[in-house]
């Protein structure tokens, strides 16, 4: 004998309707409640896997705060981070430029490499100078990354940990 | 309150309910009614409907036989006029009053006002003055406070007119504080005309941008116009052609829809002056010109700028004799500073056009004159500094001549001409403003409670220092110069400047900018050369390079595996830049910089070219030779030493520096701790030579707030004593040797503010300075100062030892301590 559908798997295959929304909404509302998701999971996400596409290696933040030990409170403000991975260490320092907006400045330990600034709807790209310094003008506000590819073919690009301007 | 749509409807409604009634009564309040709506329709529908209604008043109030409504006519329509800017038509209308029409002391003080302001529009200032002040009278003993008000507002736009800005604005302020109902919206407008005029165009600007957002909510038309007429001219007046002419064609669709002719002429002529500026459509211009001031006499200010302009625009047409004609119907007037320099321009270009050097030469140096003659009027540096964007075109002009002659002398002459004018005049000096020292000691307290806020209440403060500021800037510009303390004295010509280079065994070397190149003038006892030496953007373009990676230095962690990077990357930008200056400074001689606007920042000692060389860095080189002496009679503490809280090694380095000119130990000496703001003034106003180690902050955008941070908040350059008495002043802090220029190359800074004030000569770093770094190089300094060599040559054997020092530079002139160590009165730490 061929067994009667069960009422749920006919429900199941039905196309959603307004009970299954508020059954959603209150599912969800449960989790938002007491186990949201981490407001910043899309990003590692992404993070993830663009270190999976581009077999990266990981660059880590090696310090964040400035010590001012100089005779100036200005300097107290400035927003700068240095990351290091595998030999290659990696200074950027913000300066504002007009609202909402940032100039990013970087000084990195190795000439010429290519620098790729991610945003959150765009990349951009620049090449660092003899000395290692690079450029990105009126940045918008927000979480930004950077991956840095080197001269040496052999050597992984590296890309940084998100970081907000 | 100036709801004008609601008064018109507020107007029509009240002549309605008169309608049928036909005593006498109610035909008197007909032509009140219409006196008063005749101001609201010049707002709503213009001019023309505005006399219509004044005209029909007029004919009621002969047939109702009031002399006294007849008389409000006349008043009423001389009002209009004068707000539509027609003076002759209102001082008509004015007259017609009789002097026994039996006005009340309001009506008096209204028809007295106008008077004032259409003489004030035509600069018959005897006139003006009689007028205005009698309504002020008037206003006071009836106790008219708006009368009053806006009488005294009025004598400030007088003191404007009459060129005594600081009068202007010190006037404009007391009334301001009168309890007076009053709208504020028109003193505004005038506030931000004197602004402008003493060439502070960017808080003119902002000034006029909030009343534009204010009037064209309130859908104020007339006032629209008149706002985007005046935006315009800071517009031109600060080189933005494009927005000037947008702003002018506003004005002039804006005014002309209510058929303010006087002000449609005004903004028609500031876009025939941008035509000339720009060389387009100069042809046309000569033609409206032309037909404009057939016949005119060159009376009032506006005619006498429409003549102006036609001869520049008749030269612009290769005509110099036509120009020439047309300026000799102005012969001598009242003029603003900005028109008497627009004359000195035209003079000085026809005289170049028909080859006569010498005449236009005259012409400039004339201009010249006069700017410092009025920037000499204002104790106030901002204000100094900002007059000289008046003389932009004329000392472009001048320079392009001496540089198209190629004789250099001629180009170090005209340079220096037109360099830090300023500076030539002798320090600032001014009595103790108790205003300003009130208000600078509120924006201390805040800025400090700043410093130690979060959250919600530091955006409170930081929106109550925004707010000071201004106030404080604002009280500065009124200050009036001490008459007899200051004169302006004749910038040094090429054969002065080669004399003084040999007496010192200097080489002068003066930088400045033109066509976009920077250039160098190169003085030296023997030989005078001028050497262009590339593109503005570019020479700005690595000054900025190397500030970042100094930056960047400065606030690496200890051990951070960027300390080699940055290192290597500073090198290279301080060879950079030193290629840039390649060949300026052979051999080994002391060396005198004047930099150009863009170069504010540049470290000179660090410049592997001038390590270990006496440099002095100067605003002008006529400064650097006329720089203040040393006092006639010293003060009674010779050496005071300070340090500001936050930092480990400041206290120790006051000591050793007091030892170093007093003697003894340094760690014997009493330390009372981090000194206070007062104790930084009073140093200044007594002591021969102060050293200041503390946080320092350089303002960007407004100079004179730059500060060092001391126990009780920061001190601003707002608030050093007037005149400075210190002869040497040391600022062992970040930053504050950096100055900022306006249009004009006038420099503005804490340090340059100390050598306006009347210090001789100021150490001080243009970047971030390393707290260990500055004790040792400051005590080192000291030591070699006190026993008496000359501070360049002291400071150069210090970087010589300590390169990254060179972030330190001397600024002003050549000092040395007259009374080498030893001798000094005693002078305890603070």
């Amino acid at each position: 004998m061929t067994p009667t559908p069960e009422h749920e798997f006919l429900l199941a295959a039905a196309p959603l309707d307004e009970v299954d929304d508020l059954v959603l909404a209150e599912l969800r509302d449960l989790y938002a409640h007491h186990d949201p998701m981490p407001g910043d999971l899309l990003d590692r996400i992404k993070f993830s896997m663009s270190i999976a596409s581009l077999e990266a290696e990981v660059a880590e933040i090696v310090s964040s705060a400035s010590l001012a030990t100089v005779r100036g409170t200005e300097y107290d403000r400035v927003e700068t981070v240095t990351f290091a991975s595998d030999g290659l260490s990696v200074m950027v320092s913000t300066e504002p430029s007009g609202a909402g907006r940032a100039d990013v400045l970087g000084w990195s330990s190795e000439g010429l490499i290519e620098v790729e600034l991610r945003e959150r709807g765009r990349t951009r790209t620049t090449t660092a100078d003899d000395e290692g310094r690079f450029t990105f003008i009126g940045v918008e506000r927000g979480l930004v990354s950077f991956v840095l590819r080197r001269t040496d073919p052999e050597a992984p690009p590296v890309i940084t940990p998100a970081i907000e301007l | 309150m100036g709801r004008f749509d609601a008064a018109a409807a507020a107007a029509e409604e009240a002549v309605r309910a008169l309608d049928g009634l036909d005593d006498d009564e109610a035909h008197q309040l007909r032509v009140r009614v219409d006196i008063t709506r005749a101001w609201t329709e010049l707002e709503v529908h213009g001019l023309g409907r505005a006399l219509r209604i004044l005209r029909r008043a007029r004919r009621e109030a002969r047939r109702a036989r009031s002399p006294f409504l007849e008389a409000l006519t006349h008043v009423q329509e001389g009002v209009v006029h004068v707000r539509v800017g027609d003076w002759g038509a209102a001082l008509a209308a004015l007259d017609a009053v009789p002097d026994d029409a039996p006005l009340d002391p309001s009506q008096r003080c209204a028809q007295y006002i106008n008077r004032g302001l259409a003489h004030v529009g035509r600069a018959d200032i005897p006139e003006a003055t009689a007028a205005l002040e009698t309504a002020r009278d008037i206003a006071a003993a009836h106790g008219l406070v708006d009368q009053e008000f806006k009488a005294r507002h009025n004598l400030a736009c007088l003191a404007f007119v009459d060129g005594d800005l600081p009068k202007a604005l010190g006037r404009m302020r007391e009334a301001d504080r009168m309890e007076a109902a009053v709208s504020r919206d028109r003193a505004r407008l005038d506030h931000a005309e004197v602004l402008l005029e003493a060439g502070l165009v960017d808080d003119a600007r902002s000034a006029l941008t909030d009343a534009l957002a204010h009037a064209q909510a309130d859908r104020h038309r007339l006032e629209v116009g008149e706002i985007s007429l005046r935006l315009a001219r800071c517009d031109l007046l600060a080189g933005d052609l494009d927005r000037a002419r947008s702003h002018a064609r506003t004005a002039q669709a804006v005014l002309r829809s209510r058929q303010a002719e006087g002000l449609v002429r005004e903004a028609a002529m500031v876009r025939m002056t941008i035509d000339v500026v720009e060389g387009t459509r100069v042809e046309s211009v000569v033609a409206d010109l032309a037909r404009r001031n057939a016949g005119a006499t060159g009376d009032s200010p506006a005619d006498r700028a429409a003549v102006r302009l036609e001869a520049e625009a008749r030269l612009a047409l290769g005509d110099p004799d036509a120009a020439e004609a047309r300026l000799a119907v102005l012969g001598r007037g009242r003029d603003s500073l900005a028109a008497t320099l627009h004359e000195s321009l035209v003079r000085a270009r026809i005289a170049l056009a028909r080859h006569r050097p010498d005449d236009a030469e005259r012409h400039f140096v004339e201009g010249n004159r006069i700017l410092a003659a009025h920037q000499f009027l204002s104790s106030s540096l901002d204000v100094r500094a900002a007059m000289a964007l008046h003389g932009r075109r004329l000392s472009s002009s001048d320079v392009e001549r001496a540089l198209a002659g190629g004789d250099a002398a001629d180009v170090v002459r005209t340079v220096e001409r037109w360099r830090a004018v300023s500076h030539r005049i002798n320090p600032v000096s001014a009595p103790t403003d108790p205003e300003l020292t009130d208000l600078t000691r509120e924006l201390r307290r805040l800025r400090r409670l700043l410093g130690d806020s979060e959250g919600a209440a530091a955006t409170a403060l930081a929106a109550q220092v925004a707010a000071l500021e201004p106030q404080i800037a604002d009280r500065e510009w009124s200050l009036a110069a001490e008459g007899a303390a200051a004169e302006t004295s004749t910038p040094l010509g090429a054969d002065e400047l080669q004399a003084a280079a040999a007496a010192a065994g200097a080489r002068l070397v003066g930088l400045f900018e033109s066509r976009g190149t920077v250039h160098a003038a190169v003085v030296t006892d023997r030989s005078l050369a001028v050497h262009p030496l590339g593109p503005v953007p570019d020479l700005v373009a690595l000054v900025l390079r190397l500030r970042r990676d100094l930056r960047a230095r400065a606030v690496l962690a200890p051990g951070s595996p960027m300390a080699a990077v940055l290192a290597r990357a500073t090198a290279s930008s301080v060879a950079a830049l030193d290629s840039a200056f390649d060949g300026l400074w052979p051999g080994d001689e002391r060396v005198v910089v004047v930099p150009s606007g863009s170069l504010a920042t540049v470290p000179w000692s660090l410049l592997p070219s001038l390590r270990g060389r006496p440099v002095t860095v100067a605003p002008s080189l006529t400064r650097w030779v006329r720089g203040p002496a040393h006092r006639a009679s010293p003060a009674a503490q010779t050496v005071r030493a300070l340090y500001g809280p936050g930092l480990v090694r400041t206290g120790p380095e006051v000591r050793a520096v007091l030892a170093a000119w007093h003697g003894g130990d340094p760690g014997d000496r009493y330390d009372a701790g981090p000194a206070s703001s007062r104790d930084v003034v009073d140093a200044l106003g007594g002591a021969r030579v102060v050293h200041l180690a503390a946080h320092g902050t350089h303002e960007v955008q407004s100079p004179l707030f730059s500060s060092v941070r001391m126990a009780d908040g920061p001190v601003f350059a707002h608030e050093l004593p007037r005149p400075v008495a210190s002869e040497h002043v040391t600022l062992a802090a970040c930053d504050v040797g950096q100055f900022s220029t306006r249009a004009g190359d006038e420099p503005l800074g804490l340090s340059i503010a100390l050598l306006s004030l009347g210090a001789c000569a100021v150490l001080a770093a243009v970047a971030p300075v390393a707290d260990d770094a500055a004790h040792d190089a400051m005590v080192a300094y000291h030591r070699t100062l006190a026993r008496g060599t000359d501070a360049a040559q002291a400071w150069a054997g210090v970087v010589e030892h300590q390169p990254d020092a060179g972030v330190f530079c001397l600024y002003g002139s050549d000092w040395a301590a007259p009374h080498p160590a030893r001798e000094g009165a005693a002078a305890g730490v603070r």
